[in-house]
């Protein structure tokens, strides 16, 4: 056998192995199974409603919430700063590329435990490091944010800054949620730019 | 004899091919599930189910306990195996989850955890697979906001 043959045989042999082998593609699970399993475990990977807000309430620029429920629930109510992905759109090729890096945590959420947390594992899978999940979802927040209330005759200085906090937050969300749909990003900036000036630092 | 040793470099090298293909496919500890099956986890039926809709779909069924041993799951003191999150892909737990033909559901007091269990599961390749919960309504909003009529927007925007 002369040596092109030689060379042709290889290379269809490669070829025809090559078509087979399951090379990773543009939208392939990029992680490996432990490394999705040691995100889903690790107790750094859930925030309690009460630790969103503390986030929110002192403007945190660390983080970026994202909101897995459809268009139409995202609109009707959100928590400020929130951008909606809903989990249809979640996987779509290029999307994840959009979001912020590995030096920002991506908070999920959803109305309850689990899309977001579904959510949570499917991006793990593609890769995205620094994600959590808002335990308890809406509801929770609902529940512990929008809807607490003290209740007693004195206050510890541990349970008047829990309540500041949520205060701040709840204000900051029924604010926001009340503006139009088109003014609720600028609303959020002002506020944010306003609390600057307040504070005396640099812009 | 001649062509025997002109191909047997060729064969080698096939055989090695051949034999890295073998080891990537039937590996078993990797994901098995494809960008689109991925995507119809997210959005295709739920794998809530409640314990009355498990005993009436008529398939054996297994209840994996996410939770420490002995946590009292609704009654049931049968076909329960215990299995800590952590320990979700050791072969062992891998073979117990994957028992054919019998229907798998996870049960924890954390709909969070059995959540991320659940998709993780799904993403091995295990079928008929739902998380046992007391009601399916947990995704509903239980919510209304009601708008304050008094904001404005600020002035600049």
């Amino acid at each position: 056998m002369n040596s092109r043959v030689k060379i042709s045989v290889v290379l269809l042999l490669s070829s025809a192995l090559l078509a087979v082998i399951p090379l990773p593609g543009k939208n392939s699970l990029i992680s490996t199974p432990e490394e999705v399993l040691s995100t889903s475990i690790n107790e750094s990977g859930f925030l309690t409603p009460d630790q969103v807000a503390s986030l929110i309430a002192r403007s945190d620029s660390t983080f970026q919430l994202i909101d897995v429920r459809t268009q139409q629930e995202f609109n009707l109510s959100s928590i400020p700063g929130a951008i909606n992905l809903p989990l249809s759109d979640l996987l779509k090729s290029g999307i994840l590329s959009v979001l912020p890096g590995d030096n920002i945590r991506k908070i999920f959420y959803s109305n309850g435990d689990l899309e977001a947390n579904l959510a949570l594992v499917a991006v793990a899978g593609y890769g995205l490091k620094n994600v959590a999940v808002m335990k308890g979802g809406l509801n929770c927040w609902f529940e512990n944010i929008m809807l607490s209330s003290f209740s007693g005759d004195k206050i510890t200085p541990e349970q008047n800054a829990l309540f500041e906090t949520r205060y701040k937050a709840r204000r900051l969300f029924t604010e926001i949620n009340s503006l139009p749909d088109s003014l609720k990003n600028k609303g959020l900036d002002a506020r944010k730019f306003n609390r600057k000036k307040l504070d005396g630092g640099c812009e | 004899m001649n062509t025997t040793k002109r191909i047997l470099p060729f064969a080698a090298f096939a055989f090695i091919l051949v034999i890295l293909v073998a080891v990537r496919l039937l590996s078993p500890g990797r994901f098995r599930t494809t960008p689109a099956e991925t995507e119809s986890f997210l959005t295709g039926k739920s794998p809530l189910i409640t314990i009355n809709d498990l005993q009436n779909q008529g398939d054996k069924y297994v209840l994996i306990n996410l939770d420490p041993a002995g946590t009292v799951i609704t009654g049931i003191t049968e076909n329960i195996i215990n299995i800590k999150p952590g320990d979700i892909l050791k072969k062992e737990s891998m073979q117990k989850i994957s028992a054919k033909g019998k229907t798998v559901a996870l049960c924890s007091a954390d709909l969070a955890m059995a959540s991320r269990t659940w998709m993780l599961l799904k993403q091995m390749g295990i079928e008929k697979l739902f998380i046992l919960v007391d009601s399916t309504g947990s995704e509903v909003l239980k919510y209304k906001f009601r708008p304050d009529t008094l904001t404005r927007p600020e002035s600049g925007i």
